[in-house]
């Protein structure tokens, strides 16, 4: 597995082989056509597949029609539901059937910048199940900043929480006899990690922080440290470990050697930084079923100023080992 | 302890030893009564309101110690903790499931062994079962091999799938049924993990165990063994709002089944629980099917003995800490203050015969001393805030009947105190530092906190209500400061009643704000001494913020419907009416605040 940092006029460029299907997602945020307007053009790449949130606001809708029209006659819309995780899956999973590769032999490039959480873990499951000998690169462009011109005490990517629940495709494998222990990849927002965690009331907590250097952006880094330091603050007792933000391998060990700290504990995982950390805690759960991971929705986004969009994109190839599940078991995907 | 612990620190009552939870734990079951004694039962409460706690109290290993027992079969019932999480049970993947027979079927199996697990989970870790001859053990073993087993090939788990035990060891036989319950709960996860990503149905093959057909038979047996209780069976089911809707209304048909002699189901809600409604859409009714307690209004209500309980909780806190003085003296009041309100009360009582309105010189005192001196202090508006909310009666008062209201600022409290201590014992907190937090903790709760919830509740019901009910809470609170600084006869006022029906849309602000603890309802005899009316009671957590005295009985008013409407759509002209006076005199407009007030100390309050 590798990953290599770029300037986005130089990505159509390091895109040096045959792409079957391209997926990204519109959203609110300007940094949605980064990525895509770099390829758009290129003429390796086949089927390009724009999701988007159907419930969201016009402005995603906006950025949706924009993608679609600078993507080409080869791109399809594919309608993605916040409120509704089966939705989701189903139409991602239709979308991947009609684009082809049942066979196993698709390559993809999957632009992960602006999926919600959620909605890219189910991806990756969907994928897990459709890919064997092909090869799938992630694409992201970092944010130049993020909650634009705030200061880093009062940075807010999204406020509240409107429901919790598991992801789907991640029911882990819990056992009433077993005590509880929660992991959060603690990212920008605080207050809805503490929600989970009051919530949760787990018996064991574990608090993950970006280590240092391996932020998307360096100046990323602060506001990740502030949210920890008002997170940790709220909680008497919890266990400290750092992982990566950007090295899907690295989060993986960082996840499965904090699982096994305490083996006698049900492991309920909340993904809140990095899609590529995000992309690594799905990894974890695909080499253990008994990792359940969670997803608070939230009920306000800061629309107006998510982020500035930056001039870098992260290259990711996952290699066929990122893909290996568990000896038992494999979601049963069911083709239409 | 040591001393840099915090005392008043608020822990999952989960993870607390028996012997520390009889010895924090304060009997509160004189006001609940219905949760220790057979029956099933409704216990709803905000999260901190004390609920773990009972339950917690209520497992064996805690009754024994409390009771000074040393046999299990001595305790009057054996009572199971099954704490409910947010994803336990709530999988995604159940939804793949929804509007097809199997929904019920499978979350019921899902339910049962959950429980089961949890069952015999309890008799290995909280029931400290003594067998020295390995009586027990056999008797287990009995079980296990004849009821127990013509059960699991009920529900369809054959003999080849799972052996039973060989050993007749009491230990080795309880840990082999909670391991075949988890590997039974693992069998529905494994299912509904394949079901993720299918749009059709997919073939279940495995067991199926129900309420009735399985659970409540394994437990009559269990209750026979020798070394059980021969009472009912508790199963104590923690924050049940945690369901999904199927599995509570699955709940909801097992609370139908009134087993409550054998099971009696103890099922506790933080005010957000989906349904009463059973799977086959009957409608569960209390007092027929079960009792229902919601503990903020019950210790809302004058008849409460939530002071005591609060004393008495912060002693043995205090004791446990090695602090030996009392809540009292460790609270103390702002002691300049209470001079000049004994000043007050003094020339009170001194004036009682020539222009005394209570009943009792003392009266009087007690009723407009306070008062009188906040209002004093707001000759300059801006110095009203001079009031210091401090004192070990004036805290519990301000936490509004939710203990952890008491306890979160006052380890807010203590750990300021700690940290100017150098290092020297705490004796007491200082009011300054009381008074500073518990203002700090009414401005969250009714700014910051308000604006959380606002953002957070997408609910489509709710489009609109928060504005409004942060109207109305800022009309009542406003209007109730102008109360209480006016020459009226009753000027500590928390408390409104309806003199007419409320409509819908007025209902619905004012069930969101007792939803999220802003208001409080009970009900009162009404006007006319024909029925009773609603009342709802402002929460004295917002004292502070609105500069209201929370402290003694509180009276109420009645208002009619158009009122609130009133509040609710113009705060400011609503406070700005009351603060005139004129339509608490003028007869002819006494429909805004209706009436005399009369203290709910002397009315008949009776909470819902």
């Amino acid at each position: 597995m590798s990953h290599n940092q770029m300037k986005l006029t130089d990505l159509a460029a390091a895109i040096d082989r045959h792409f079957d299907v391209f997926i990204c997602s519109a959203s609110y945020e300007e940094r949605c056509r980064s990525v895509p307007n770099a390829v758009a053009d290129h003429p390796h790449i086949g089927r390009r597949l724009v999701c988007f949130n159907q419930k969201s606001s016009v402005i995603v809708a906006g950025n949706a029609k924009y993608l679609l029209g600078r993507l080409g006659s080869n791109a399809h819309k594919v309608p993605l539901d916040k409120g509704s995780p089966l939705l989701t899956a189903d139409n991602l999973q239709r979308a991947l059937s009609h684009a082809g590769g049942d066979d196993s032999d698709f390559n993809y490039l999957v632009d992960i910048t602006t999926f919600t959480h959620e909605a890219l873990l189910i991806l990756l499951r969907l994928l897990q199940a459709r890919v064997k000998r092909s090869s799938v690169v992630l694409a992201y462009a970092p944010a130049a900043e993020y909650s634009v011109g705030l200061p880093p005490e009062q940075k807010w990517l999204s406020k509240g929480i409107t429901d919790i629940r598991s992801v789907l495709g991640y029911p882990g494998d819990s056992r009433p006899s077993r005590k509880s222990h929660l992991i959060v990849l603690v990212g920008f927002e605080s207050d809805r990690a503490e929600r989970l965690l009051d919530e949760y009331q787990p018996h064991v907590i574990s608090l993950g922080f970006g280590q240092d250097g391996t932020a998307t952006a360096s100046q990323h880094q602060q506001v990740n440290r502030l949210a920890f330091g008002r997170l940790a603050s709220k909680v008497s007792q919890y266990n400290e470990f750092e992982f990566s933000c950007v090295d899907v391998v690295a989060v993986e060990h960082a996840i499965a050697a904090q699982a096994a700290k305490f083996p006698d504990c049900n492991v309920v995982i909340a993904p809140m930084n990095t899609k590529l950390s995000t992309v690594g805690v799905a990894g974890a759960a695909f080499r253990n079923d008994d990792i359940q991971l969670c997803y608070a929705s939230a009920s306000q986004y800061n629309v107006e100023g998510y982020s500035r969009p930056g001039d870098t994109c992260l290259l990711t190839a996952l290699s066929p080992e990122y893909w290996r599940p568990t000896a038992e078991t494999r979601p049963s995907i069911e083709e239409s | 302890m040591s001393l840099q612990e915090n005392p008043f620190s608020v822990q999952t009552p989960e993870d607390i030893k028996a012997a520390e939870v009889v010895d924090l734990f304060v009997d509160v079951f004189g006001d609940f009564y219905n949760i220790p004694n057979q029956g099933h039962t409704f216990l709803h409460g905000p999260r901190g309101s004390g609920k773990s706690m009972m339950f917690r109290y209520l497992e064996p290993d805690c009754q024994l110690l409390a009771s000074h027992r040393n046999n299990l079969n001595e305790l009057p019932f054996y009572a199971v903790y099954i704490p409910i999480k947010n994803t336990d049970l709530k999988l995604t993947e159940l939804e793949r499931l929804e509007n097809k027979h199997a929904n019920v079927v499978l979350n019921e199996h899902f339910l049962t062994v959950f429980i089961a697990s949890r069952v015999f989970a309890s008799l290995r870790d909280r029931a400290s079962i003594d067998d020295p001859a390995g009586d027990h053990g056999v008797a287990l073993a009995a079980y296990l091999a004849g009821p127990f087993r013509r059960l699991l090939y009920k529900a369809g788990l054959t003999k080849t799938q799972q052996p039973l035990p060989t050993q007749p060891l009491l230990a080795v036989n309880l840990q082999w049924c909670i391991e075949l319950f988890d590997e039974l709960c693992s069998g529905v996860i494994n299912y509904l993990r394949r079901l993720s990503f299918r749009r059709t149905a997919l073939t279940y093959n495995g067991p199926l165990c129900g309420y009735l057909d399985f659970l409540l038979p394994m437990l009559k047996e269990l209750r026979a063994l020798p070394f059980m209780p021969k009472g009912p069976v508790y199963l104590l089911l923690d924050d049940a709002d945690n369901l999904n809707e199927t599995q509570t209304r699955i709940l909801n048909s097992w609370v139908f089944c009134r087993t409550s002699s054998d099971v009696s189901l103890k099922i506790s809600t933080q005010l957000n629980y989906k349904t009463f409604r059973t799977a086959t859409n009957q409608r569960i009714d209390s007092p027929h099917d079960y009792t229902e307690i919601d503990i903020s209004t019950v210790y809302a209500s004058s008849k409460s003995h939530y002071s005591a309980r609060v004393k008495e909780i912060v002693r043995r806190r205090l004791k446990r800490h090695g602090t030996v003085v009392t809540p009292k003296e460790f609270f103390p009041v702002y002691e300049k203050q209470e001079a000049a309100i004994r000043g007050i009360e003094a020339s009170y009582v001194a004036k009682w015969n020539d222009e005394g309105r209570g009943h009792r010189p003392r009266d009087d005192a007690n009723r407009y001393a306070r008062p009188a001196f906040i209002t004093s202090l707001s000759g300059a508006k801006k110095g009203s805030s001079k009031y210091r909310y401090a004192g070990f009666e004036q805290l519990v008062y301000l936490s509004s009947g939710v203990i952890r209201y008491f306890l979160e600022p006052a380890s807010r409290m203590y750990a300021e105190a700690l940290s100017t201590s150098n290092g020297q014992p705490i004796t007491h907190i200082d009011s300054l530092i009381q008074d500073r937090i518990i203002r700090d903790e009414a401005e969250k709760f009714m700014v910051a906190e308000f604006e959380k919830l606002s953002e957070e509740d997408s609910e489509p019901r709710h489009a609109g209500r928060f504005l409004q009910l942060r109207n109305l809470i800022h009309a009542l609170g406003g209007a109730f400061h102008e109360i209480l600084i006016s020459d009226k006869s009753e000027r500590r006022i928390f408390s409104i009643a309806f003199s007419d029906a409320p409509d819908r849309d007025v209902l619905d602000v004012l069930k969101l704000g007792v939803q999220y603890g802003y208001l409080h309802e009970a009900s009162i005899g009404n006007k006319e001494g024909t029925g009773r009316t609603r009342m709802f009671v402002l929460s004295r957590r917002l004292a502070p913020f609105f500069i209201l005295d929370p402290t003694g009985f509180a009276g109420y008013k009645f208002v009619t419907n158009a009122a609130i409407k009133e509040a609710i759509l113009r705060p400011k002209a609503f406070i700005a009416t009351i603060s005139k006076g004129e339509l608490l005199e003028d007869p002819a407009q006494l429909r805004l605040f209706d009436g005399g007030a009369v203290s709910d100390a002397d009315e008949d309050v009776e909470e819902s």
